[in-house]
């Protein structure tokens, strides 16, 4: 168990080790000056880097560390929202599908799923503001939250803030966060609602196939009681880690959501900074957002192996 | 022994043979491929199909609707834009580029990928680790934010935005393929092969390869989905612009102020990009399904 | 009578990594001794884990033993070449369903070993093939076919077919037996000791039948925990 972790640990720092040297190298393209030789630049680098002295932005003279890390916390936000939002949704009709394979219900919903991940992130964002408005929504379409309320940034989670200001606003805040937070999130679960879906049903048909199901069935259970004590506990170890390894792709579209609603995010704080021709940010992103997908990743693979005696295996082997 | 002729000689069939017969049953894949058909005959025909030149102004017509709406006019199809400049022309020149370029980056990052990927298979040890890492930490930047400093490096036009997308949609590529190649090579009739003393990269090429197309289909529909997805938002958001020609999701950036005045504006080049994308997704479904039928 | 394969004190141990810079050596099987004869039968026995795949795999040249020697007509199996092993020593495998790659015709399956290995003409492969399907009882219409259309037993002919193909002195069987009933076991066997006596070769058995394994073989060999426990001519 100990060296399980251990070794996750160690393919952590050798992935981050050689994430800090991309960042590098694109570091010391942007900076024209090289006072230094390389081997020695990369150590100040790194130095600086440890110290917190990522650097200042030129267009507003903030810490770029700052801003990078409250721009990733806002686009998490969404993230955690769409997750939610689509994982509810998709689990289920996943089941359905895996089960009636091949039948009606599966082809209506497969369609669905195809067309969920054919429909472009950003056209689909910039319609929702027109969507909405055919629905009769009222629902704000762009920024983090509505200006009239002033959140000091604590946590970094706009959300989490906004429960501070609980003594001033009541909850107000708090509910323009999270209607802020609906439609974007509600674009960016179409591709998780897709993704979960089709892994859901393969997942699902590959175990009902096996022959554990048929003698469950033969001791005269329900499909309901199988698929509650046989099939959940074997379908959602390689669900979670085939959504692991799209966590980058989501990230990308995560980014594209939050610039079309200009939620602060970490995509609108990219684009932003390369118009205004702040490069800097550049390995600076590289770090935070390759950093915080690849620690994730390896929690998310920790975790599993916790709770999952299939993945266990890799203590065995390897 | 016995010699049973129960099968004639027609029935031998290749598998691709096969496959394709199973294929060619299915209603929704081939109206799918009569549909990419369609965008193909747009790309390369796109000029005599046009009835404007997609830059040519008409101060007289300025954000008018399509034709068979109130007030449209049949010499623009689908209306116009703030300057007057015939959509339908744009779309199709749209079209031709943007699927174009999606279609070279499949091709690119495909034909690189399969050898890289058959290389990253034969790797032993040392190497191996070595590559593994390399992907390992290129597959946690987000495919955006690599596009974006590839633009920043080689400068923003059009041809860099494939460049840029093209390289940033490689170390997934290699990575699914090895690990498709890796799964394969495990297999019993591998080792077989082996003892007829066939080399790793001539088993990757000859024998794992074709053993497994299913996996590579969806790889490949994969690369495609995200190239076209990649180049329409950085397209949107205003990279890759040029003078000469347009690209549609810069058509869809710059027609999304005046999506109220004239919705088509907007809505074509949407739809018309759903439409390639999902074609795609269901070729290729069609194709996956039309193989795992002809294993079974 | 010529001793073909002399095996000396061979051992494979793997290395299985237990902790960060911890590893645990586990031993397949070894050291072992024995010899094999030219026209003669050997059946390997034990249960499941005592390391009989492993010692036939190293045999069979699939994975490098980590200690010992195997000597293929009194020269050692690490200086000959690759070719000459597989030339010499080809291997039957216990599922001739997966063994076979589907999406390659028999005749396609049949002639890799010969372009790999040989410097034959083309004229000179075709008959070879011609040969050797007449060898087993199988008609060359079936070059054409694929796999899939085959039946087992037919299978299993092309496995012995493809196993032969390059006129070895030694045949590797892993339990082939194991999946077929009993009428066309016999069928199978009777095939294999109308090779031996025609080209006089010898066979390495892998089975878990006692009775078909007296029947079959000069000598068993019993394997446990890697090490031979008993080693009695029939």
């Amino acid at each position: 168990m100990l060296n399980y972790i251990m070794r996750r640990l160690g393919l952590f720092i050798s992935t981050a080790f050689i994430l800090t040297l991309i960042a590098y190298a694109l570091h010391y393209w942007l900076n024209q000056s090289h006072s230094q030789p390389i081997i020695n630049g990369y150590i100040t680098y790194m130095i600086q880097i440890l110290k917190g002295n990522w650097g200042i932005s030129i267009i507003d003279h903030q810490p770029i560390l700052a801003k990078g890390l409250k721009s990733l916390a806002s686009t998490l936000e969404l993230s955690i929202f769409a997750f939610i939002g689509a994982l509810t949704l998709a689990i289920p009709l996943g089941i359905i599908a895996g089960i009636y394979r091949n039948g009606q219900i599966d082809y209506l919903i497969m369609s669905t799923a195809i067309i969920a991940l054919a429909l472009p992130v950003f056209w689909v964002a910039i319609m929702m503001p027109t969507v909405s408005n055919i629905f009769h929504l009222t629902l704000p379409i762009d920024g983090q939250i509505s200006p009239i309320y002033e959140v000091k940034n604590v946590t970094g989670f706009m959300l989490i803030d906004s429960l501070f200001t609980t003594g001033t606003y009541h909850f107000e805040a708090f509910y323009s966060r999270v209607r802020h937070l609906i439609l974007p999130s509600i674009v960016l679960s179409l591709f998780i609602f897709a993704e979960t879906i089709r892994l859901t049903r393969h997942s699902i048909s590959m175990v009902m196939k096996s022959n554990y199901i048929n003698a469950a069935y033969s001791k005269g259970l329900s499909t309901v009681q199988i698929l509650r004590s046989h099939v959940f506990k074997n379908i959602y170890p390689s669900i979670i880690h085939d959504l692991r390894s799209n966590l980058s792709t989501l990230f990308s579209f995560a980014m594209t959501v939050d610039i079309v609603f200009k939620s602060k995010g970490s995509g609108q704080w990219l684009l932003t900074s390369i118009h205004e021709g702040d490069y800097i940010v550049l390995p600076t992103a590289i770090l935070i957002i390759g950093g915080f997908i690849l620690l994730s990743s390896i929690l998310i693979d920790i975790l599993l192996m916790l709770t999952s005696p299939t993945k266990r295996i890799t203590l065995y082997v390897d | 022994m016995s010699i049973n002729d129960e099968f004639d000689k027609k029935q031998i069939r290749t598998p691709l043979h096969y496959i394709f017969q199973i294929f060619k049953k299915k209603v929704a894949a081939i109206i799918a491929v009569w549909i990419i058909c369609t965008f193909l005959f747009i790309i390369i025909f796109a000029d005599f199909i046009v009835s404007h030149s997609p830059s040519e102004q008409n101060m007289n017509a300025l954000l008018l609707p399509p034709y068979w709406l109130k007030g449209g006019n049949t010499a623009y199809l689908l209306g116009t834009d703030e300057l007057g400049r015939d959509n339908f022309s744009r779309l199709i020149m749209g079209i031709q580029r943007t699927l174009a370029g999606a279609l070279i980056i499949t091709a690119v990052v495909s034909f690189f990928g399969l050898i890289l990927g058959a290389l990253a298979s034969s790797l032993k040890n040392f190497k191996a680790s070595i590559l593994h890492h390399l992907l390992d930490s290129l597959l946690t930047i987000p495919i955006l934010l690599t596009a974006l400093i590839f633009i920043v490096i080689f400068g923003s036009s059009f041809q860099n935005c494939l460049y840029a997308i093209a390289i940033s949609l490689l170390p997934q590529f290699i990575r699914s393929i090895f690990l498709s190649i890796e799964t394969e090579m495990a297999k019993p009739y591998i080792v077989a092969l082996k003892i007829d003393s066939m080399s790793d990269l001539q088993l990757v090429k000859n024998v794992i390869y074709p053993n497994i197309l299913e996996p590579l289909v969806t790889i490949i529909n994969r690369v495609f989905t995200m190239a076209i997805i990649e180049i329409t938002t950085l397209g949107f958001l205003g990279f890759g612009v040029q003078t000469k020609g347009t690209e549609l999701g810069a058509i869809i950036a710059n027609n999304f102020e005046f999506m109220y005045l004239s919705p088509i504006l907007v809505l074509a080049p949407g739809i018309t990009l759903f439409i390639i994308i999902f074609s795609f997704n269901v070729v290729a479904e069609g194709i996956r399904h039309a193989i795992i039928e002809a294993e079974q | 009578m010529q001793t073909l394969l002399n095996i000396s004190n061979l051992c494979k141990n793997y290395r299985r990594s237990t902790g960060f810079f911890t590893s645990r050596q586990i031993i397949a099987f070894g050291p072992v001794n024995f010899t094999l004869e030219r026209g003669k039968t050997l059946a390997l026995m034990g249960k499941s884990g005592s390391g009989k795949s492993a010692l036939i795999e190293a045999i069979a040249g699939i994975t490098k033993p980590t200690f010992g020697e195997i000597y293929f007509k009194g020269r050692p199996l690490s200086t000959l070449s690759k070719k000459d092993r597989h030339k010499s020593i080809r291997m039957i495998f216990n599922d001739p369903i997966h063994s076979l790659n589907a999406k390659a015709t028999i005749g396609t399956t049949l002639l890799l070993p010969l372009k790999l290995n040989t410097n034959l003409l083309a004229i000179e492969q075709k008959r070879q093939i011609k040969d050797v399907m007449k060898l087993v009882n199988l008609s060359s219409d079936y070059l054409n076919y694929y796999p899939n259309i085959l039946s087992i037993y037919q299978l299993h002919q092309v496995a012995i077919a493809r196993a032969m193909i390059l006129n070895p002195e030694i045949i590797i069987a892993d339990e082939v037996l194991a999946t077929l009933d009993i009428s066309l076991r016999f069928k199978i066997i009777n095939l294999l000791l109308t090779i031996q006596e025609k080209r006089n070769i010898s066979y390495i058995f892998i089975s878990h039948n006692i009775k078909l394994a007296r029947h079959l073989s000069d000598n068993i060999i019993v394997l446990n925990n890697g090490l031979i426990i008993k080693n009695t001519p029939v």
